[in-house]
C-alpha cells in the first residue's frame, strides 16, 4: 500500500528563476508531486530552458510528477518550440 | 549522394545534436521577444560589422585567395549598412502588414532553426547578411561555411554571435559547423528541427539542399547575358562592365559574362574596352583561354581561375598582356560546349559577340541565358524602351539589371531600389522556389490572418414598373420612332395586342411580329432581329408570357450587339460579379424594352434571365445578366383576367415557389425578403381566390403583383433546389414548371428546415437560418405554432393545403408514372439536378443521394404535415443577417 504524498508547492519570481528550479530539482524525491508557480514569469532564458529541462530529466528518472502553474501563453509556446511543454504538466 | 548521416560516429552525432538543441533552446526563447527587442540587436551588430569590415576581407582574402581587399571590405559593407537601411523599419515581428479595406492582417511567425550553408566566393559577407537577417527575424542559424573558407567565416560568427548575445539576444543563436563533412550537412539538413536550409553555393550545396525534403532557400550559379544595344550611353555602359566584373574579381555570380554588342558599336565598344584597360584577345587568345580557364571535360569553369586577377590569369595561361589589365575580353562566335567561354566565369573573363541585328543579339542572350544562366540576372544597356521591354520579356532572369552594372546592382540598393541581398533566387529555372532577392521576409513564415468579409450585395430592378388595372395606358409616355410588339397567335387574337396599340401614340409606327407560344428557338430570335433591324427599331414591347419575353430579350440583346455569342454568354458561372464572361456593353443599335406580362409567375418583366433553345443542337440556352432586364415593366392584370385555371395554378405555384426559395437563398438580404414575403403573403391570400374566382379583379390583380414581387426578390437572391429538381423533372416527363414545382414544394421545406449533411457557404448569414426563416414566413402568415420547429410544420402543412385547394397533383405517382419508370429515370434526374445551377443559392447543399430522395419524396406525395406538440415559444426575427 502506498500513501499519496501531499504536493509541493514551489513559487517563481522572475528573479530566481533558474536558482530555485535547480534547488528544487536536488530536493526532487521518488514519487513526488511538485507544483511550479509560474505566473509571476513572464519570460524564460536559456538558463530557465536548462533548468526545466533537468528538473524534467530528474522528475522522470524518480517518477515525480511536475505541474508548471499558470504559464502565460508567450512562454508556454516557447516551452513547445524547445520541446519540453510535453515533459511537464500543465495547470490554470 | 550524402547518406544523411548514416556513417557518422556516435560522438559526431552527439555534437550534432547539441547544436541543434542550443539552436532550438536559442530559437524558442527568441521567440518571446519583441520588433523593439530585435531591433535593439540588430543595430549594434551592424555597426560592428561596419567596424570590422577590412578586418574580416583581409581574413576572407587570406584564407581563400580568391578576390580583392577593398571589394571585399566593401562588399562587408554592404551587406551590414545597405542590408540594415532596408530592414531597419520593417516590422518583422507580430503584425508585419495590414489591408483594413480587406480585413487582411499579416503576421510574422519565425521559422526556428536556419542551417545556411555559405560560399568561398562571398565568405564573410554571406555570413554578415545571414545573421542580420536571422536575427530581424527572431531566428537561430546554425553556419556549415565552405570548408576553404571556414576560419573567417567563423569569425565572422563570432563577431556577430558576442555582439548579439551582448544586447539581448539569446545564447546559441548562432553557431557555426567545426570542421564539417558532406555527411555533416546532410545529417543537418535532414534533421528535423532544422526549419529551413539556406544554401548559398555551388550546384552541389543547392542541389543537395533541395533533395534533402526541408524547405530550401537554395542560391546557385549563373550566366550574365549583357546585351549592349546601339542607342546606349557607351561610355557609361563601358566603365558598368569594367567595374562590374571586376569587382572582387568577377566572384559575385550576377557578374556580366557575354556582352553581346551591336554590330554598329562593337568596334568603337572594343576601343574603349582597350583605352580603360581591357585586354581584347585575338583569335588565338580567345582559343587559349578557352581551353585553358573552361574544363573541357565539365565544361565549367577551372575553379583555380576563380576570383584571380586578370593578370594573374593571362600569365598563367602564357598570354602576354599589360602588366595593369583589367579584363579579358574573348570575343565569340556562339554560346554552347564549341564555345567555352560562352558559360559563366567568376574571374575577369568576358566573353563578347557581334550581333548584326537587334533579333540576333536578342536571340545570343537567350542562348546565354539558358546556357546555366536561367532565373539568375541579366543585363541591358540601352536608351531604346522597347527594346528594353522585349529584352525583359525574351530573358528568363530574376533580375534584369537596366543600364547598370550587373553585379553590383543584382545586389540591390546601390544602383536602383531593389532590396539588397547576399542570395539571388533564380526560380524555377535556377531549381529555386523564389526570383527574389533573398530578404527578412523569405526567413519568415508569413501567417495571414484573414477577417469575415461582409459581401458586396446588391439589389437591380428595372427602371420603372407600372402595376395595376390599366398601367398599360402608361405606353402613352414612350415616345418612339419605331416600335416592334412581340407577341404569340393567341394573345393578338383575344384582343391584347390592340389593347397595346391604343395607348401607344398615335404617330408612332408599329408593327408586329408574332412568334410561338412556347420557348423560343434561335431561329425565332433570329427571325426577331431582322426585323428589328427591317424596320429600325428603337423599341421593343414584349406582350406575353415568360417565352415572348425572353424571346425580346435576347432579340434586343443580338439587335444591340450583334457580336454578342449567345452560347459563350450562357457559360456556367457561380457568382454573377466574378463571372468569366461578360455581356457586351458596346451597342451597334440602341432600343427600349417594355416587357408586358400576361401570366402571372414568371416575372420576366422584372428578371434578368432568358432561357432559349436551339434545336438544331438540341441544347438550351440560359442567359443571365442584369443587362437583359426589360427597362420598363407592366404589370396590368387586364392581360390575366382570361388566363385559364390551370395556367393560374402552374404559374401561381411558381411564383410561390420563387418567393419560398428567395426567402431562404444565401443570398437573401433585407432587401430581397422585404419582397419575398410580401409575395409569399399575396399568394396564399389570393391565389385560391384567383383559382377559384378567375373574374376576381382584386385577386387577379394581387397575384400579378405577387408574380412581379417574387421576381424582384429571386432576380437578386436567385431559387433553390425546389427549382433544379423542377427543371429536370419537368424536362424529363413533360411537366409543366410550375406543376413540377408543386410536387417538390413541401417536401424541399421541410429537407432545408432540417439539419444540413453539408452546409452552404453563405458569408452574409449567421449560422443555419432556413428553419429561423421558414418560421418567420409562418409567422408572417399567422400560421401560429410556438416552436421553430412547429412553426415550419405548419407553414408545409398550409402549403400542402393550398396544393390541395388548387387541385394540384400531389405525388408524382398521380401523373401516372410508374414506379419503374421513375426508378429507371432516377440516375439522370439526379445528375441533371445536380448539375442544374439553381441550388447554388439553396441554404442547404444537396447531395446527390438527397436529390434521390426527395425525388422519392415527391413520388410517394403526402404524409409530410403532421404537427408535433413542443409549446415553448421561440423568436425567430434574430439573426438572420451578419
Amino acid at each position: 500500500m502506498t500513501t499519496a504524498k501531499t504536493p509541493t508547492y514551489l513559487e517563481l519570481k522572475s528573479d530566481n528563476v533558474g536558482r530555485a528550479l535547480d534547488e528544487a530539482r536536488e530536493k526532487l524525491e521518488p514519487g513526488d508531486e511538485l507544483r511550479v508557480e509560474f505566473s509571476r514569469v513572464t519570460r524564460i532564458d536559456p538558463c530557465v530552458v536548462r533548468g526545466l529541462e533537468a528538473l524534467a530529466q530528474s522528475a522522470e528518472e524518480k517518477a515525480a510528477k511536475v505541474t508548471l502553474r499558470g504559464v502565460n501563453v508567450e512562454v508556454y509556446k516557447a516551452l513547445k518550440l524547445a520541446r519540453l511543454a510535453s515533459r511537464f504538466s500543465f495547470e490554470g | 549522394m550524402p547518406d544523411n548521416g548514416a556513417s557518422l560516429s556516435e560522438e559526431r552525432i552527439a555534437y550534432l545534436e547539441g547544436l541543434v538543441r542550443q539552436a532550438r533552446t536559442a530559437a524558442a526563447i527568441f521567440s518571446q521577444c519583441t520588433q523593439e527587442d530585435v531591433d535593439r540587436i540588430v543595430k549594434p551588430m551592424v555597426l560592428a560589422g561596419l567596424e570590422k569590415a577590412q578586418y574580416l576581407a583581409r581574413l576572407a582574402i587570406e584564407e581563400t585567395r580568391i578576390g580583392v581587399l577593398e571589394d571585399k571590405a566593401i562588399k562587408n559593407m554592404v551587406a551590414t549598412e545597405f542590408v540594415y537601411n532596408y530592414v531597419k523599419d520593417k516590422p518583422t515581428v507580430g503584425v508585419i502588414r495590414e489591408y483594413p479595406e480587406r480585413g487582411l492582417v499579416e503576421l510574422a511567425e519565425p521559422i526556428g532553426v536556419i542551417f545556411s550553408l555559405t560560399p568561398i566566393t562571398n565568405p564573410t559577407s554571406t555570413v554578415l547578411f545571414k545573421c542580420i537577417m536571422a536575427i530581424k527575424t527572431r531566428n537561430a542559424v546554425i553556419f556549415s561555411p565552405h570548408p576553404s573558407a571556414w576560419r573567417c567565416c567563423s569569425e565572422a560568427v563570432k563577431i556577430m554571435y558576442e555582439t548579439a548575445v551582448k544586447h539581448g539576444a539569446p545564447e546559441g543563436v548562432f553557431t557555426c559547423l567545426e570542421s564539417h563533412t558532406l555527411q555533416d550537412n546532410a545529417y543537418l539538413m535532414h534533421h528535423k528541427d532544422v526549419g529551413l536550409i539556406d544554401a548559398t553555393g555551388g550546384p552541389g550545396a543547392v542541389k543537395a539542399a533541395y533533395s534533402s525534403g526541408k524547405p530550401a532557400l537554395g542560391v546557385g550559379p549563373g550566366n550574365t547575358p549583357v546585351y549592349l544595344e546601339k542607342t546606349a550611353d557607351l561610355d557609361m555602359a563601358v566603365v558598368d562592365i569594367i567595374t562590374s566584373k571586376t569587382f572582387d574579381n568577377g566572384t559575385i555570380c550576377a557578374s556580366e559574362q557575354t556582352v553581346v554588342i551591336d554590330d554598329e558599336i562593337y568596334d568603337r565598344v572594343l576601343k574603349k574596352f582597350a583605352e580603360l584597360g581591357a585586354h581584347i584577345c585575338n583569335e588565338k587568345e580567345t582559343e587559349l583561354l578557352g581551353r585553358t580557364v573552361i574544363d573541357p571535360t565539365t565544361g565549367f569553369m577551372q575553379p583555380m581561375a576563380v576570383g584571380q586577377k586578370a593578370a594573374d590569369i593571362a600569365r598563367f595561361v602564357g598570354m602576354k598582356v599589360k602588366p595593369n589589365t583589367k579584363l579579358l575580353i574573348a570575343p565569340i562566335k556562339g554560346v554552347g560546349r564549341e564555345y567555352p567561354l560562352s558559360v559563366e566565369k567568376l574571374f575577369p573573363v568576358l566573353a563578347i559577340y557581334r550581333a548584326q541585328s537587334v533579333d540576333e543579339a536578342l536571340k545570343v542572350c537567350v542562348d546565354v541565358n539558358h546556357a546555366g544562366g536561367l532565373g539568375h540576372t541579366a543585363v541591358i544597356f540601352s536608351n531604346n524602351d522597347a527594346v528594353i521591354r522585349q529584352f525583359g520579356d525574351v530573358i528568363n532572369a530574376g533580375r534584369i539589371i537596366v543600364n547598370s552594372p550587373g553585379s553590383i546592382g543584382a545586389l540591390g540598393g546601390v544602383y536602383n531600389d531593389m532590396v539588397p541581398t547576399f542570395s539571388f533566387g533564380c526560380g524555377t529555372g535556377g531549381g529555386n522556389n523564389t526570383t527574389d532577392n533573398v530578404n527578412v521576409y523569405h526567413y519568415l513564415n508569413i501567417k495571414r490572418m484573414a477577417r469575415r468579409a461582409r459581401a458586396h450585395m446588391w439589389f437591380r430592378v428595372p427602371n420603372q414598373i407600372y402595376f395595376n388595372m390599366n398601367a398599360v395606358e402608361n405606353l402613352r409616355n414612350f415616345p418612339s420612332r419605331s416600335t416592334l410588339i412581340i407577341t404569340n397567335p393567341a394573345l393578338e387574337q383575344i384582343g391584347h395586342v390592340d389593347a397595346v396599340r391604343r395607348c401607344i401614340p398615335p404617330e408612332t409606327p408599329v408593327r408586329v411580329t408574332i412568334i410561338p407560344d412556347a420557348e423560343p428557338d434561335i431561329k425565332i430570335v433570329k427571325q426577331g432581329v431582322e426585323a428589328l433591324h427591317f424596320y429600325k427599331a428603337d423599341q421593343i414591347i414584349a406582350l406575353g408570357g415568360g417565352s415572348v419575353i425572353d424571346a425580346a430579350k435576347i432579340m434586343k440583346l443580338q439587335y444591340e450587339s450583334p457580336q454578342a455569342d449567345l452560347e459563350e454568354l450562357a457559360a456556367p458561372f457561380l457568382d454573377i460579379r466574378k463571372r468569366v464572361v461578360q455581356y457586351p456593353t458596346e451597342r451597334v443599335n440602341h432600343s427600349r424594352l417594355i416587357a408586358i406580362s400576361t401570366t402571372s409567375g414568371t416575372g420576366s418583366e422584372v428578371t434578368p434571365f432568358a432561357v432559349m433553345t436551339d434545336k438544331e443542337r438540341g441544347i438550351k440556352v440560359t442567359l443571365a445578366d442584369y443587362s437583359l432586364t426589360p427597362d420598363v415593366a407592366i404589370v396590368d392584370p387586364q392581360f390575366v383576367m382570361s388566363m385559364p385555371k390551370g395556367l393560374t395554378v402552374d404559374t401561381g405555384v411558381d411564383c410561390l415557389t420563387h418567393a419560398l426559395e428567395a426567402g431562404v437563398s444565401v443570398f437573401a438580404s433585407p432587401y430581397t425578403d422585404s419582397n419575398a414575403m410580401q409575395a409569399i403573403r399575396l399568394v396564399f391570400k389570393y391565389l385560391p381566390e384567383a383559382y377559384e374566382h378567375p373574374r376576381d379583379e382584386e385577386a387577379r390583380t394581387m397575384m400579378h403583383n405577387a408574380a412581379c414581387i417574387a421576381a424582384i426578390a429571386f432576380s437578386n437572391a436567385s431559387v433553390g433546389v425546389n427549382h433544379a429538381l423542377a427543371h429536370a423533372f419537368g424536362a424529363r416527363f413533360g411537366v409543366a414548371h410550375g406543376r413540377a414545382n408543386a410536387l417538390m414544394l413541401p417536401h424541399v421545406i421541410a429537407y432545408n428546415a432540417s439539419v444540413p449533411t453539408k452546409f452552404m457557404p453563405s458569408p452574409n448569414q449567421r449560422g443555419y437560418i432556413a428553419h429561423k426563416k421558414y418560421a418567420m414566413i409562418a409567422d408572417l402568415l399567422g400560421l401560429g405554432g410556438h416552436t421553430i420547429e412547429e412553426k415550419v410544420a405548419k407553414l408545409v402543412a398550409a402549403t400542402e393545403q393550398l396544393l390541395d385547394r388548387l387541385a394540384v397533383p400531389r405525388s408524382i405517382a398521380e401523373l401516372g408514372i410508374s414506379k419503374e419508370e421513375f426508378e429507371r429515370a432516377m440516375p439522370d434526374l439526379a445528375k441533371n439536378a445536380f448539375d442544374d445551377p439553381s441550388w447554388r443559392s439553396n441554404p442547404r447543399m444537396p447531395l446527390i443521394s438527397e436529390l434521390v430522395e426527395l425525388y422519392w419524396s415527391a413520388y410517394r406525395g403526402r404524409g409530410l404535415s403532421q404537427p408535433k406538440a413542443a409549446p415553448k415559444p421561440e423568436k425567430v426575427e434574430e439573426e438572420a443577417y451578419v
